[in-house]
């Protein structure tokens, strides 16, 4: 299951598809400002990633990879070098 | 069909035409850079607009010549005429296509295997890499590098420049399967990207999340045309843009720098009143929220001071002295600034049919309005009843004035150019001249002519066949014009004009000409004409005998231009437009064909007249006089009957007998009715005159499509209905 939900926390893990939107927006509108782990997050739709920014949510990653969930930071951006 | 079908139907139609013309435009430009990106986005929007609905084998088509396509433009593969070919045959395959999804919403059942073999052979260019531009792209070593942004950091390769690319997708790419995050990343060379997001997000709750509402912004070290391949199929959302960090000033300075600069040409423009007092505080904002603050040109902020001062009419400098106010016109009362305008295209795309319904609703209310003058005479036959006839009368002429200003607005409605029509042909001379080996070139002046929608969508048929006729009878092989001393390449012009009420199309060519001396002889030999009538024949005369009906000059029956239905036909199909057909040639030199037709097919002034049981309309201004004459003033020639009026022969026309009505009992007077029909006048011998009457003539249809003696029919104030009589055919059927 890619999609782990508790009341404290969602846990995204490996490839995450468009449609894992239909479990996750409930989950962030009902926890504002939830915590989502994307330490085991592989890859995300783009619909995902938008809903996450949109949502404020509280992004966790304790993976010290430098990859794309950079852009769910403060800047939103993701420096490759 | 539902509505987003039917827009898909209509839209990829409109793409095919611009693709065509894209094509053949290319085929004497190959390296044209617009009109291979022109023909790329017409693809690429026909695949996008595709992918809404389950047409596969026609996706998978039209994504192979977009393939091709962006190939060609990266410059991988040559443009060629064997690619030109292929495509003009995936577009006629386009054509069919949409042809049976307008009427059954389906694609043929042909369409996977005939997709698979033309996306094979489409793709078989890519491979094959056949012709490819060798020579370096240097545009993008030539470009000059705009300045890198502050918000970016400074990258590996900055100083020599990168690009910046700024990719917006559309609100509903998550329904045509698009995943933009995914092509960033995949993106060749990516340095850095960045999220873009939207000025105000909606509270989660109301949040769509299947309408993406954020963009990217991503630095790579590719070259240009590599990102453009990448990013082919969202090239519409994409810019690149070549930036390069240097010593020179940073991006925002040089905007203020910019800003300045611009401020101070406007303040150099003389201004008076409100105008120069909002400048004179505009340009000391500038000054004090930007100018200060950055590390501007000195250049631009000195000019800047010296300007306001100038318009101020005081010395420049940081301590003005006070002077007197500047001499300014007393504050006019402006209107307050409107609010800027969206910005809008001007145009609304409007189903045809609901114009044609508005337009019907116009012709209803002018044949209702037609009816008042009949209320207005049976008021008059009411006691006491003059006031309620001046009454109506002032009503009608209201009611007159609003529904010719409706007519004529929704006239101008229906206008469109007629180069929509005249362009397409050009497909047709390329394909018929190389089937016969000739070289033809097709010219089209005037394509800007407007006519009404009625009359252009009409144009079509006569015109293929008269330009189908110039290339396969007139215009000559290479070798045979090379022989007359004529260029090899031969032309044909249609040329388009206004003149009077009339739309004029000329088709001319420089061929073999027409030779008058076969048409006569094909006409005595097929009892067309009597060799008496032949004598007394000018010789453009003779040459007008092609439109008769059986005649056709060429011996060899031409699976092109078809089986010597032409000429007679083309002419029937003119005069049911209500138009004229004429033709002039110059042996050895080529034709012209001269198609002269009505702007609008829409409202006509008639004069009514009454034969038998019938009323028949006459257009007015085919009317010379009406008369009464006796009969004991008719002479006769032969079969022929006229009548001298002012010292003109007239002849007649007996409307009883053409429409094999019973004669009348030895009336007294005649009525006679002289119309001119291309310049000759004849008298219609008709029973009673009736007033003239303002209709909406709608052309015949159906069986009784084939009665040339009818122009249309057209509804009258009472319900019944009118025959327009189509005066050249009545005049002709009499004649002959």
């Amino acid at each position: 299951m890619p999609i782990s939900l508790t009341d404290t926390e969602a846990v995204l893990s490996g490839d995450i598809d468009i449609t894992d939107v239909d479990a996750l927006h409930p989950w962030l509108t009902e926890h504002r400002g939830g915590t989502v782990d994307l330490t085991d997050c592989k890859s995300a739709h783009t619909a995902v990633v938008q809903l996450l920014i949109a949502a404020k949510a509280n992004i966790k990653n304790n993976s010290e990879t430098n990859d794309w969930r950079s852009i769910l930071s403060n800047s939103n951006s993701y420096l490759l070098q | 069909m539902n509505s987003l079908l039917d827009q898909f139907v209509s839209e990829c139609r409109d793409l095919i035409e611009t693709s065509s013309r894209a094509l053949l435009a290319l085929e004497t430009d190959t390296e044209n850079p617009a009109q291979i990106n022109e023909l790329f986005r017409a693809i690429h929007t026909i695949k996008g607009a595709s992918g809404l609905f389950d047409f596969k084998p026609l996706t998978s088509c039209v994504h192979a010549g977009e393939d091709l396509l962006d190939a060609v433009r990266a410059g991988d593969v040559a443009f060629n005429s064997g690619i030109a070919d292929l495509l003009l045959e995936m577009l006629d395959r386009l054509v069919e296509w949409l042809d049976s999804i307008e009427d059954s919403e389906t694609l043929p059942s042909d369409a996977q295997e005939i997709s698979a073999a033309l996306s094979t052979r489409l793709r078989d260019y890519i491979s094959d890499g056949a012709g490819v531009n060798d020579a370096d792209d240097t545009s993008q070593q030539t470009e000059v590098a705009a300045p890198w942004p502050d918000d970016i950091p400074v990258l590996e390769g900055a100083e020599t420049g990168l690009s910046l690319i700024t990719y917006t997708p559309g609100e509903t790419t998550f329904f045509a399967g698009g995943d933009p995050l995914r092509t960033v990343l995949a993106a060749p060379g990516l340095l850095w990207m960045q999220v873009v997001q939207p000025d105000d997000w909606p509270d989660v709750d109301q949040l769509d999340p299947f309408m993406l509402k954020i963009g990217f912004r991503l630095v790579s070290s590719a070259t240009v045309p590599d990102l453009e391949k990448h990013f082919s199929y969202d090239i519409d959302d994409v810019s690149i843009e070549r930036i390069a960090a240097t010593d020179g000033p940073s991006a925002i300075e040089q905007l203020a720098d910019d800003i300045l600069q611009s401020q101070a040409a406007l303040l150099a423009t003389p201004q008076t009143g409100v105008a120069a007092e909002n400048i004179q505080k505009s340009a000391a904002d500038v000054v004090a929220r930007v100018g200060r603050n950055l590390n501007v040109s000195d250049d631009a902020v000195g000019d800047l001071d010296a300007t306001i001062a100038d318009v101020r009419g005081e010395p420049a400098g940081n301590d003005p002295a006070p002077v007197d106010k500047p001499q300014v016109a007393e504050p006019e009362k402006q209107p307050a600034a409107a609010p800027a305008k969206q910005r809008s295209s001007g145009y609304l795309r409007v189903d045809s049919d609901r114009i044609d319904a508005l337009m019907n609703l116009a012709g209803e209310l002018i044949v209702a309005k037609n009816a008042m003058p009949f209320l207005a005479r049976k008021a008059e036959n009411i006691e006491d009843g003059r006031e309620l006839v001046r009454e109506i009368k002032m009503q009608h002429n209201t009611i007159n004035r609003i529904a010719e200003e409706l007519q004529a607005a929704i006239m101008q409605i229906r206008m469109v150019p007629v180069g929509s029509v005249l362009s397409r042909f050009n497909r047709l001379v390329r394909d018929m001249s190389r089937k016969l080996g000739k070289d033809i070139r097709y010219v089209v002046d005037g394509e800007d002519t407007e006519a009404d929608k009625a009359i252009v969508d009409e144009l079509s048929d006569p015109i293929v066949h008269l330009i189908r006729n110039s290339i396969d009878h007139g215009i000559e092989d290479p070798t045979e014009r090379a022989e007359a001393d004529k260029p090899k390449q031969g032309t044909i012009r249609v040329s388009a004009f206004n003149k009077d009420d009339s739309v004029v199309i000329e088709i001319t060519d420089d061929g073999k000409g027409i030779a008058v001396d076969k048409v006569v002889k094909k006409a005595l030999e097929r009892g067309l004409i009597d060799a008496e009538r032949v004598n007394a024949m000018s010789a453009n005369e003779k040459l007008q005998l092609i439109f008769l009906p059986g005649l056709s000059t060429k011996e060899e029956v031409s699976d092109l231009s078809g089986r010597g239905v032409g000429m007679d036909v083309v002419a029937s199909m003119v005069r049911r437009l209500g138009g004229q057909i004429s033709i002039d040639s110059e042996p050895g030199l080529g034709a012209r064909v001269t198609l002269s037709l009505p702007l609008s097919m829409a409202v006509q002034q008639l004069m009514m007249v009454e034969v038998g049981d019938g009323l028949y309309g006459v257009p007015v201004d085919s009317v010379v006089e009406s008369q009464k004459i006796s009969p004991v003033s008719i002479r006769r020639h032969r079969d022929a009957e006229m009548v001298l009026l002012r010292d003109r022969l007239i002849p007649l026309v007996r409307m009883r007998d053409l429409f094999q009505c019973d004669a009348q009992d030895d009336p007294e007077t005649l009525s006679v009715m002289v119309v001119d029909v291309n310049g000759h006048e004849s008298g219609l011998v008709v029973d009673r005159f009736h007033p003239g009457v303002d209709a909406i003539v709608k052309p015949m249809s159906g069986v009784l499509a084939n009665y040339d003696c009818y122009s249309g029919t057209a509804l009258l104030g009472d319900g019944s209905i009118l025959l327009a009589l189509n005066l050249r055919e009545i005049v002709e059927c009499q004649y002959h």
